[in-house]
């Protein structure tokens, strides 16, 4: 009987004190916190986006580290320093919301950056929304539910949305392959469809192109033969796919020309990655999106994340500075508003003329496509294959209206 | 006709590939009774293996396949001996034990290498072309290997001593006991046997398309599908099955588009069941 409430006594302490501590710890942090802007990061740390998330988190850290050698940012004349808080998003919508909501309602962040997925976007957008938090998304798809009038706290930011990627890649096959009139559109069938085709269609006609079809193909899809067959079916000039990840794109590329096919081919994907999946013999007449950050056309803050990145994690690759651009960049729209409060960073945002970015100094748009005038417009770098060789061509500057 | 070549060629293809990791699912479920999740996860680090040895160390692609296979194969061994056997009378916490291994394969592929770009080597490169038709040298391989690979692994079960112990445990284990089969011997080379057509087809698929830690799991979806409807206990079932799933998934996207082609395949795939709920050459519960 005496042990049973020695041992009732020490369990109801425990219980008081792990209620208690994180009380008395917060009290602590809340003080210091007071010249601190932090900005919740959802970050794909496991699930099927585990190995890109881990790059974005090292990015994320990358930033966090420049910020701190630069003493932080000022706003009304107090130095602020940056921090970031990541939360796994288990690469799904219910982690994607799980985070948020942690970020959101227990860590009480008023700024959120990371979701790059149209489920993982939508998912957040039920929880900042409500909540007028800034949520910086990373990609975009057109879909409903991810950017729009609705959603008036969320931007895109990541300089890789869909109809930006888009945009650069047809513009620059118009400017430079003036032989092609008609093209073959390859997207996605995850719902995108009905949103994303009528601007492609758009897009593609500004460049004089005739639109033949439109393929969808399932996410699921493993053998894209019937894919690249339908491609070619009407013989066009160019196909053009909008959005895909080396696997499919570098597929098609090597069935197309299994078949004999010697057009344009175009893609949303970097020249190294659709080699690896296309091989040397395929690899050609090829344009993409991406750069190498060891390339020496980087701009030079680019360069300079590339070498914080490089020295602190042994290496440097595409989402390492994807992410470094999309973190240094709502810091320094912070440092713009001169604000933290969201409603605030929002108006600063977007009516700003030009945003800083990694990539240099960008125009915002977006008020025609997407409704609200919430995409930063960054550079689109093209870079291409030709007889197996992975080269970078240039920097396609775009507009969204 | 070149559409139709090319139709063919991919569905034969897909078949034969299908028709490997569903045998070596079927004989794992026929032999222990275990469904193992862990299967697709089996081919999929097969081809991982083999690009290690054949890109990274630079030993001969065919070297590194069989390389590959055995490893692969040596763990089902491993498999079969700590993960199966102990839990033959406890079918939840095999499946429980499956799914754990599937998912550390596929959780340590995709944080050492799931952010690479990686796709096998071609085992043939070039392009069979005849006039219009063009059928790359690597598909031909690919289905002339399941082809052999098939009739390799119907002869062994019917005519082998050690195929037919199989097909005796799988059709009454206690029976096949009292009848002196070693029982844990059996399953391990069969565990083995299934690890090492799952290791093949993995390889195989790994030069046709890009290899990617989460390419195991449509492939489990393909083998749970192709022996349900083949009929569980039916060997020769899966190769008709086999073949069905093949042509739906090569020839079906031709005729409708994207998301609507999984949703047909799977729907054909259920009136076939609801029409047959044994599967074709199942037997009557």
């Amino acid at each position: 009987m005496k042990r049973r409430k020695q041992l009732i006594l020490l369990v109801s302490i425990c219980l008081v004190l792990l209620v208690t501590l994180p009380m008395l710890t917060s009290c602590g942090n809340s003080k210091s916190e007071e010249n601190v802007v932090t900005i919740g990061a959802p970050v794909d740390f496991t699930g099927s986006s585990s190995a890109s998330g881990q790059l974005v988190y090292e990015g994320i850290q990358a930033v966090e580290e420049y910020f701190s050698q630069q003493g932080g940012i000022t706003i009304n004349g107090q130095k602020y320093s940056v921090k970031f808080t990541a939360e796994d998003t288990k690469s799904t919508a219910d982690g994607s919301v799980a985070a948020v909501k942690k970020l959101v309602n227990d860590d009480g962040l008023k700024i959120i950056v990371g979701q790059s997925t149209p489920y993982q976007i939508s998912a957040a957008n039920t929880i900042t929304g409500p909540a007028k938090v800034i949520n910086g998304v990373m990609y975009n798809t057109m879909t409903p539910g991810e950017l729009g009038p609705d959603f008036p706290y969320t931007f895109l930011i990541g300089g890789g949305g869909a109809v930006d990627a888009v945009t650069g890649l047809l513009t620059y096959g118009g400017n430079n392959y003036k032989d092609i009139k008609t093209v073959t559109i390859i997207i996605p069938d995850d719902g995108q469809i009905p949103y994303m085709e009528p601007v492609v269609k758009k897009i593609a006609e500004a460049q004089g192109w005739t639109v033949l079809d439109t393929i969808g193909w399932a996410t699921s899809t493993v053998d894209f033969t019937p894919i690249a067959q339908k491609a070619l079916a009407k013989n066009p000039d160019a196909i053009a796919m909008t959005t895909g990840w080396p696997g499919m794109i570098g597929s098609i590329l090597q069935l197309v020309r299994q078949a004999g096919f010697e057009g344009l081919v175009m893609g949303t994907n970097p020249a190294e990655d659709i080699l690896a999946v296309a091989g040397a013999e395929a690899s050609t007449n090829y344009i993409g999106i991406g750069d190498t950050p060891t390339d020496p056309n980087l701009p030079a803050k680019a360069k300079e994340f590339g070498q914080i990145v490089q020295n602190k994690f042994g290496h440097c690759l595409f989402y390492n500075l994807w992410a470094c651009n999309a973190y240094y960049t709502i810091v320094g729209i912070v440092e713009g508003a001169q604000s933290t409060d969201p409603t605030a960073i929002k108006n600063y945002w977007e009516n700003a003329q030009a945003i800083d970015s990694i990539w240099g100094t960008c125009p915002m748009g977006g008020l025609e496509t997407y409704g609200v005038r919430h995409d930063v417009i960054m550079p689109v770098p093209i870079c291409g294959l030709t007889n197996g060789q992975a080269t970078f061509l240039s920097w396609q500057e775009i507009t969204v209206p | 006709m070149e559409t139709v070549i090319s139709s063919l060629s991919s569905a034969l293809v897909l078949s034969s590939m299908y028709i490997l990791v569903s045998l070596g699912f079927a004989l794992l479920l026929s032999i222990m009774g275990i469904l193992n999740f862990a299967h697709g996860a089996i081919y999929m680090v097969a081809g991982y293996i083999c690009y290690q040895f054949s890109v990274e160390l630079g030993l001969n692609q065919w070297i590194s396949l069989i390389l590959s296979v055995v490893i692969v194969g040596l763990f089902g061994l491993f498999l079969e001996k700590f993960c199966f056997r102990p839990f033959l009378k406890d079918w939840f916490r095999a499946v429980v034990m499956t799914i754990a291994v599937t998912l550390i394969i596929e959780t340590t592929v995709n944080v050492t290498v799931g952010v690479y770009t990686r796709q096998l080597p071609l085992f043939i490169p070039g392009v069979f072309k005849a006039g219009a038709i063009s059928v790359s040298a690597e598909r031909i391989l690919t289905f002339i290997a399941g082809g052999v690979l098939l009739l390799l692994l119907t002869w062994f079960i019917r005519k082998a001593k050690m195929g037919q112990q199989m097909l005796a445990i799988a059709q009454n284990s206690e029976g096949a006991a009292f009848q002196g089969i070693d029982i844990n011997r059996v399953s391990a080379i069969a565990c083995v046997m299934g690890c090492a057509l799952a290791a093949i087809a993995g390889c195989l698929m790994g030069a046709l398309f890009q290899l990617s830690p989460y390419a195991g799991d449509s492939m489990l979806l393909k083998a749970i599908q192709i022996v349900i409807l083949s009929g569980i206990g039916s060997f020769g079932g899966i190769v008709f099955a086999g073949l069905i799933i093949g042509f739906i998934d090569a020839i079906l996207p031709l005729l409708t588009s994207g998301a609507i082609t999984q949703t047909v395949g799977v729907g054909i795939i259920i009136v076939l069941l609801l029409v047959r709920p044994q599967g074709f050459f199942g037997r009557e519960v």
